[in-house]
């Protein structure tokens, strides 16, 4: 028959013996709580960051998206426009051509062109000194040195000698050419971009009004019947 | 029948503290459910937020594709931007062309019988030679360049009489 020994003692209390499990329960759940907010609070927020850097990424290609559709159909023309003005290679030839043509139109004769090396300034443009003589009188002289500043490429006038022998003025004349390499690197394909400012049109504008040079097309010659030589 | 307690009564817990056991059980049992409910909506939001991303990145490949589909348009706004930058300076250089203008409005300003020897334009300063065949000519003449106001200064640096030309003096205008 089993028996109780009412006199042994039990490691814990009865009093502990009941708390132990509820309590045990209550840290487990507290335990579990923080670690459950900690790491789920964690996630959350570096899943909302990444979202909002996308947002963020995603509203630029947008914008960016809008303005390449908005000047697709008139870019060309700028382009065109500024390239001549502001060429990317030594454009002296051109500018001659211009300055015959300037002076053909004002009735002056246009003398003893020369062209020095290049060289480059302190803002990184290159740039050749043109000098020339123009002779004719005063109010074409006048006329053809002002037209100088209006035709493209750029150029500036740095220096200009008039003299006056027998009713006929002829002007030295130094003009500066310049010219700038072209960019090699487009941005990035999630940089932004921006569109042309009111100031960038206005001058695109301004140099689309500058006198243009006309450059001739040598088309190639179109095949033609081969004569026999051999019949006479 | 009574009840009958066969368990000694030293083995039995207080009342008391069978009934702060009990609280304690209950509050835990709550703090499990609210994990429970707390993981799930955690889970939740943080699948719609993954969603979202997923949607966002679905887009911005497509964007990134119509994009690459302008390239050109954007090498052409590149190349114009770049192209301006570079004019600016040249259009922020100094240049004889004010001057020169100037000078050519003083010359159609000026009155007959006044002749111009010779002229130097620079960027900072413009001289001028001039010959007037009589006195009052001359006096035309220094009244309408003094009256003009295209120059900061004029200075008068040679003044001399020739009785085969008339009145040969050079100015120095500041630009």
């Amino acid at each position: 028959m089993a028996t109780t020994n009412v006199n042994e003692k039990s490691f814990l209390p009865p009093g502990a013996k009941a708390l132990l499990v509820p309590v045990g329960l209550f840290f487990l759940a507290a335990i579990l709580l923080i670690v459950v907010y900690q790491i789920g609070i964690s996630r959350i927020n570096s899943q909302k960051a990444k979202l909002q850097k996308a947002e963020r990424n995603e509203n630029i290609l947008n914008q960016k998206q809008q303005v390449l559709q908005s000047i697709e159909s008139e870019v060309l023309a700028y382009a065109d426009a500024v390239s001549v003005a502001m060429p990317d290679k030594n454009s002296s030839l051109t500018v001659i051509s211009q300055l015959k043509s300037i002076a053909e139109e004002n009735g002056v004769s246009l003398n003893n062109v020369e062209v020095t090396n290049p060289s480059k300034d302190k803002n990184g443009l290159s740039k050749t000194i043109l000098s020339l003589e123009v002779e004719g009188v005063l109010v074409q002289v006048l006329s053809f040195l002002s037209e100088m500043g209006n035709f493209a490429p750029l150029s500036t006038i740095d220096k200009a000698d008039l003299t006056q022998a027998g009713g006929v003025i002829r002007a030295t004349v130094d003009l500066a050419v310049y010219w700038a390499p072209l960019p090699t690197k487009l941005p990035a394909i999630s940089e932004a971009v921006n569109e042309l400012s009111a100031d960038e049109s206005a001058l695109i504008i301004e140099f689309s009004n500058l006198k243009q040079p006309t450059f001739t097309e040598v088309l190639p010659d179109l095949p033609s019947e081969r004569v026999d030589p051999f019949v006479f | 029948m009574p009840a009958i307690n066969l368990l000694p009564t030293d083995l039995s817990p207080k009342s008391s503290v069978a009934r702060v056991s009990q609280i304690i059980k209950s509050v835990s049992i709550v703090a499990l459910v609210i994990v429970v409910i707390s993981t799930v909506g955690l889970i939740g939001f943080f699948a719609f937020i993954s969603i979202q991303l997923n949607n966002s990145n679905t887009k911005q490949e497509q964007l990134k594709t119509n994009i690459q589909s302008l390239e050109q348009t954007e090498q052409r706004l590149v190349l114009t931007k770049d192209r301006i930058s570079n004019a600016k300076k040249v259009l922020g250089k100094e240049t004889t062309a004010e001057a020169l203008e100037d000078l050519s409005s003083l010359f159609i300003s000026l009155p007959e019988g006044i002749e111009i020897r010779e002229a130097q334009i620079l960027t900072s300063k413009t001289e001028l030679s001039l010959v007037a065949k009589s006195s009052s000519v001359l006096a035309q003449s220094l009244a309408l360049i003094l009256a003009s106001d295209y120059y900061e200064s004029i200075k008068l640096s040679s003044f001399a009489f020739n009785t085969n030309v008339g009145y040969v003096l050079s100015l120095v205008f500041m630009n």
